[in-house]
Parts: structure tokens; sequence; C-alpha cells
């Protein structure tokens, strides 16, 4: 029986030594643990989501000021004095607003699709903060930029500013039934139409330059769908051909994408059959759905700039991201799995921390989302190195060990890196990034030097 | 892929120590042996143990300097919280001193910006048994085996040493309460950066509970 129980206990060794040998190499958790740094938690409430932190320029005292929003509210902080964070009131116009819908920043105004319910009676209006004195916030009010829901439906708003210097973008989508909530956008969604507002710094009225795009694919003529993104190549004023919009009818929309340029016309593709699709090469496009698209000037490599966006839905069995010189062509990174659902950029890679390990890097905020019945946590950001000249080949780096940007052992242990990112901003362009999730408040980070740490807000 | 792989171990394991549990063999000596002290045990007796208490993280040994962080090869705080424990044992005993079993462990603490870090060991358990009074038995044992850590998104399978002694009061020739001390030595020494490779140590004060059967 000895004999027995000790053959026994050798088969149960081996499965052991086995095991051991064939197990995962990882990153050293225990080191990781032990070297780490303590995140402070930061002053801002607990449990808090943010839309990108935003600063302004109209003059002093407002330009010592950023800004973020918050569902119900919009918040300062005085970032000379790095004073608390400070909620603000949303008071224009005579009303009591109950919430920000939508936000683009300017050079020199907030942009703010202000929300209010009352009942069954619901509307939203175009509002802009154009100055604060560390107390009252002045708002000023288009009064014929407004929306009223009736017994039909509703509107809800989608504000873009891809360029602060440039066009404001407004897409007004079309709901049918009774307002829920700000989170229900594609709820009764019943196509919808798209302004441009091309002097959104110093404009005061709404109407002489405000112009209405083709909106055939937005609104049922030639599909029904909402914008996701706008991009534009040439700081200042827009020229059509240098801007891309894309837009979907449903986020996780297979084949219900569609590019289009600064006037909402389709983009005209090479082979003149794919219009509007993200066109690869002859023959090879599709029409997935997008987001996040951005420009990255890449004026360290001689401006040879490019756009980047990312799909929303499976392609070719990953979530891709894709990335063109020219807004014509594309090319599909490296590296994409079906794990992170990316829906931000933010280009880094003029910064110090963002040459760390000799690269020139973008971030990439994910966010969690639900495929079928498989949940997917969201990841902080991933890296993209776009060294090299040739978008086709940057590649995306998903595993934190060897991330490039930011100190591991600060990154890997925060709730940013299991965050979902909202959006990121680089204020005045200055050395501080700011990262704002959703549910786990505002990160930032000093670009001054390689391998800073992310402290929380 | 590796968690499927690890569940399925794990259920060999346990299938293989129930087989363990299931032999029905003649003794090999005298079947009847008169007992003559309440901790006297005897070829085949099997036990099943249930414990509960505290680890304690002692320090980490880098292996490796990291230019990254500044840190040196050497001992550093683990940064970890003191956590709770839990184990569950089954085992036989090949003499009347010496016991052999499977332990199948749990535990969990938090590092200092209160990320949750999991440990679940599996190891093979033998233990030398002294029996000072009929009522004392103070084993001395040495467990090998897996300790699969988790924490955040991450995931790990290293060996582990855990030496250790106990203080157990014999209630009766079935029941054993008592108390063990045992330390921890996790080598972690495949990180796909050799920097973060480190062995870690703990200790664990536990109260436990054994069926003598």
């Amino acid at each position: 029986m000895k004999k027995r129980i000790i053959g026994r206990i050798g088969i149960v060794l081996a499965l052991a030594v086995l095991l051991i040998s064939g197990s995962c190499t990882g990153v050293g958790i225990f080191a990781v643990v032990a070297v780490s740094e303590k995140i402070d938690e930061g002053l801002l409430p607990e449990g808090i989501s943010a839309r990108p932190v935003a600063h302004i320029s109209p003059g002093l005292p407002t330009d010592n000021y950023y800004f973020f929003a918050s569902g119900p509210g919009i918040w300062a902080k005085n970032h000379v004095t790095n004073s608390l964070w400070k909620p603000i009131p949303l008071n224009s116009g005579g009303i009591s607003w109950d919430g920000v819908q939508s936000m683009a920043v300017t050079d020199q105004k907030i942009y703010l699709a202000l929300y209010d319910v009352n009942g069954d009676n619901y509307k939203v209006a175009i509002h802009t903060l154009d100055s604060f004195d560390g107390t009252t916030a002045t708002y000023a009010y288009f009064s014929d930029q407004i929306w009223t829901s009736n017994s039909a439906g509703y509107q809800t708003i989608r504000l873009f500013c891809p360029d602060p210097l440039g066009a404001v973008y407004v897409n007004v989508m079309d709901h049918t039934g009774t307002y829920g909530s700000i989170d229900s956008e594609d709820n009764g969604f019943d196509g919808s139409s798209i302004y441009r507002f091309d002097t959104p710094n110093s404009a005061s009225s709404w109407s002489d330059v405000n112009i209405t795009l083709n909106d055939d694919e937005l609104d049922k003529t030639n599909g029904t769908r909402y914008v996701t993104g706008v991009a534009d190549s040439v700081s200042g004023a827009g020229v059509d051909a240098d801007i891309r919009i894309t837009a979907t009818n449903n986020m996780f929309g297979q084949t219900t994408g569609i590019l289009l340029d600064g006037k909402g016309d389709t983009v005209v593709n090479p082979d003149l059959i794919s219009d509007g699709s993200i066109f690869e090469g002859p023959g090879i496009y599709t029409y997935v759905s997008t987001t996040g698209i951005t420009w990255l000037p890449r004026t360290w490599d001689a401006n040879q700039g490019a756009f980047i966006m990312s799909a929303t839905s499976l392609d070719g069995g990953t979530l891709p991201m894709f990335a063109s010189s020219d807004g014509i062509t594309w090319s599909r990174l490296s590296g994409t799995t079906t794990e992170f659902l990316t829906t931000n950029f933010i280009d880094v890679s003029e910064k110090a921390a963002g040459q760390g390990d000799s690269k020139r890097l973008v971030l990439a905020g994910t966010s969690s989302y639900i495929d079928g019945s498989t949940s997917h946590i969201a990841s902080g950001y991933n890296e993209i190195d776009i060294t090299a000249t040739d978008p086709s080949t940057w590649s995306v780096t998903t595993n934190w060990d060897n991330y490039s940007f930011a100190l591991n052992t600060n990154y890997s242990v925060s709730d940013l890196s299991l965050a979902t990112i909202i959006g990121m901003s680089i204020p005045e362009n200055g050395d501080d990034l700011y990262a704002s999730t959703r549910n786990f408040g505002i990160w930032k980070i000093d670009m001054s030097t390689v391998k800073p740490s992310w402290t929380r807000e | 892929m590796l968690r499927k792989l690890s569940l399925i171990v794990i259920s060999l394991l346990l299938l293989n120590f129930g087989f363990l549990g299931a032999q029905e063999e003649p003794p090999e000596d005298d079947p009847f042996t008169p007992q003559s002290r309440t901790n006297q045990r005897s070829l085949g007796d099997k036990y099943f143990a249930i414990s509960a208490g505290v680890i304690i993280p002692l320090f980490t040994v880098l292996l490796n300097d990291n230019s990254a962080t500044g840190d040196s090869a050497g001992v550093v705080d683990t940064q970890l919280s003191v956590g709770g424990m839990g184990t569950l044992a089954f085992g036989v005993y090949l003499s009347p001193n010496i016991k052999v079993g499977l332990q199948l462990g749990g535990t969990f603490k938090w590092d200092i910006n209160r990320n949750l870090l999991y440990m679940i060991p599996i190891t093979v358990k033998g233990s030398y048994e002294f029996h000072p009074f009929s009522r004392m038995t103070i084993p001395l044992h040495l467990a090998l085996g897996i300790n699969m850590t988790s924490w955040k998104e991450q995931f790990v399978v290293d060996p582990l040493i855990r030496p250790g002694f106990g203080v157990y009061f014999d209630w009766n020739v079935e029941w054993s309460f008592g108390m063990d001390f045992t330390y921890w030595f996790v080598p972690q020494l495949n990180s796909t950066d050799e920097r973060f490779n480190s062995i870690a140590n703990f200790m664990d004060i536990t109260l436990t509970a054994e069926y003598h059967f």
C-alpha cells in the first residue's frame, strides 16, 4: 500500500511540475507590487465620470481656469494656483439647466448642449461658456438653437470641434418616443442632420455663419445615421476636402459606417464603386462603424500627418484601427484584438514622455463593451507607435508590460489601467495630459519627463 | 487557456487523491492493533482538515536591479496587507508518525492601492508528527506545489515551498484541534521582464480542525 501511495504522490508531483513548467510567463506580480507607487485617491468625488478637461483663452481671469463637464454640471479649477475643482451652476438664459449633453471646445469658448427635463417636457439648447471669474460663469444662449420635445419625438445634440481655431459641428439626432436618458441615444433613433458653425470663436449670432451640410447619408435619404467623429487635417478655416466625418446608425454596426468629407458628401474612392467606405485598395473596403477619428500632424516628420480612427464593431475577426495619410486609402494597424474597444486617441508624439523607448506615441483610450453575452472590461489606454512615416507599419501595444509612456509600476497599479477613458486632452498644448474616465475620475500626468507617473485629480 | 488547464489539473489532483481515500486493501500487518493512546495513528488512517487564519506578508526579494524604478536587487517591503487564508486538506498516514496529503488553499490581501491579490496554493504536504503526550501532537510539515496568483488582470502560476509546524490538542480519537505556523517561499522567476523576477515570502498562522477516520 505504501508503494501505491508513494506512486500516486509521484504522479501528483509530476503533474505539478508539468503545470509549473508550462505555466504562463506574465508580469512579476510580487515585484511589481513591491515597487509600485502609492497613488493618492484624489480630491474629486469618488465614482465621478468626466468629459475631457478643457481650457479656453478669452482673456484673464478665464485663462487661469481648466474646465470639465460631468453629467449634471461643469467643474472648474484655477490651474495657476492649483486650487480644488469646484462645480459651476448651469444657469443660462434664465433657466437652471439639468445637465450637459455634449460639449466642444474652441479656442475662446466652450460650446455646450444643455438639456432640461421638466415632467414630460424635455428640451436641449446650444450655449457657450464665454468667461469665468472664479465664482460666476458667463453663458451665451442661442435663442434659435433650441429643440423641444413633442408628442412625436425629441432631439439630442452631439457637438464636435476637431480644431480649436476651426468650426464647430452640430449633429442633431431625431428620436421617436419619449425622452428617457441621455445615455439612450440609439433609442428610437430616426435620422439626423448636421450643421457647421464656421466662426465659433468670434460670432455671437448663430444664423449668419451656420452652414448646413449635405446630410443625405444621415437623414434617411440614403441612410439613417448619426455622427461619431470629425477630424480636420488643416488648422484654421476648414477646407472640405481636408475634413473627415464618420457616421453610423449603430455603434456596433458592421456595415453601416460611412466616411464623409467636410461638405457631408461621401469620400470618393479611387475605384469609384465604394464611395464612403474605408478603402484599403482596389476591391478591398469595409463599411464597419468607426469612432474617435483624429488628425495626427506629425510635425516632427516633415508634417507628414495622418488620420487615425478605430472600429467599434468586429471586422476581419478583430476590432481594427485604421490610419491614412490622405483620408482616402486606409491601412489597418497591426496588434489589434477583440479585447479592446478604442473610442478616442491623443497624440503625445511631441512630448518627452511620448518619446519613451525611442518611440513616437499615440495613446488609444479604451472602453468597456458587451459583445453578445461576453463582457469586455476597459483597459485604460493602449499605446500606438507612429514613428514610421508609413501608417501601414504602425502597431498597437496592448500589453502594459511593454508600455513606454508612463512608469509601469505606477500605471499598472492604478485604477486608470482598468478604466473606460471618455477622453484625453492636453490643455494649452502644455506638458500636462488629462485622462477623463467613467467612474474613476480624472487622471493627470506631467509629460515633460520620460516615464512619468499618473496622479489622480 | 491556462486557467482551464489549471482547473483540469486541479480536478485530476483531487480525483487522484479521491482514489487514495477509496483504497480498500487488507492491512499488511495484524488486522487488530489495540490503541494505547488517543493520538495513536497507523498506516492507512486518513484525515481531513479544515483551517482558517491570517497570512502575513514578510518581504520580497528582488533578484535584479530595476533602473526604471530605481530599486536595487535585495529585500524590499511587500507592500501588501495582512490577509485572510483558508485551507482544506486530505491525506493518509504512511506510518504512525508520517502522513501525506493534498492541501488546497485560498488567500486574499490588498496592495497599497487597494487592489486585491488572490493566491490559490495547491500542495502535496508531508508531515512528521511528534506525540509528546497522549493528547498532544506536534507536526513538522513541508508542502511542495504550485501557487496561482491573481492580481488585477494578471494571473501567474509559480512553484511554492511551505515548511512549517503545528501544535495540536487531540480532543479524542477522531478530532484534533490546533494551530499551524507555515512559511511561504514563492519564487517568481519567469516574468516577461526579468527585472521583476523575485521571491516572495509570507507566513500564515491558521487554526485547524482535523478529523481522523
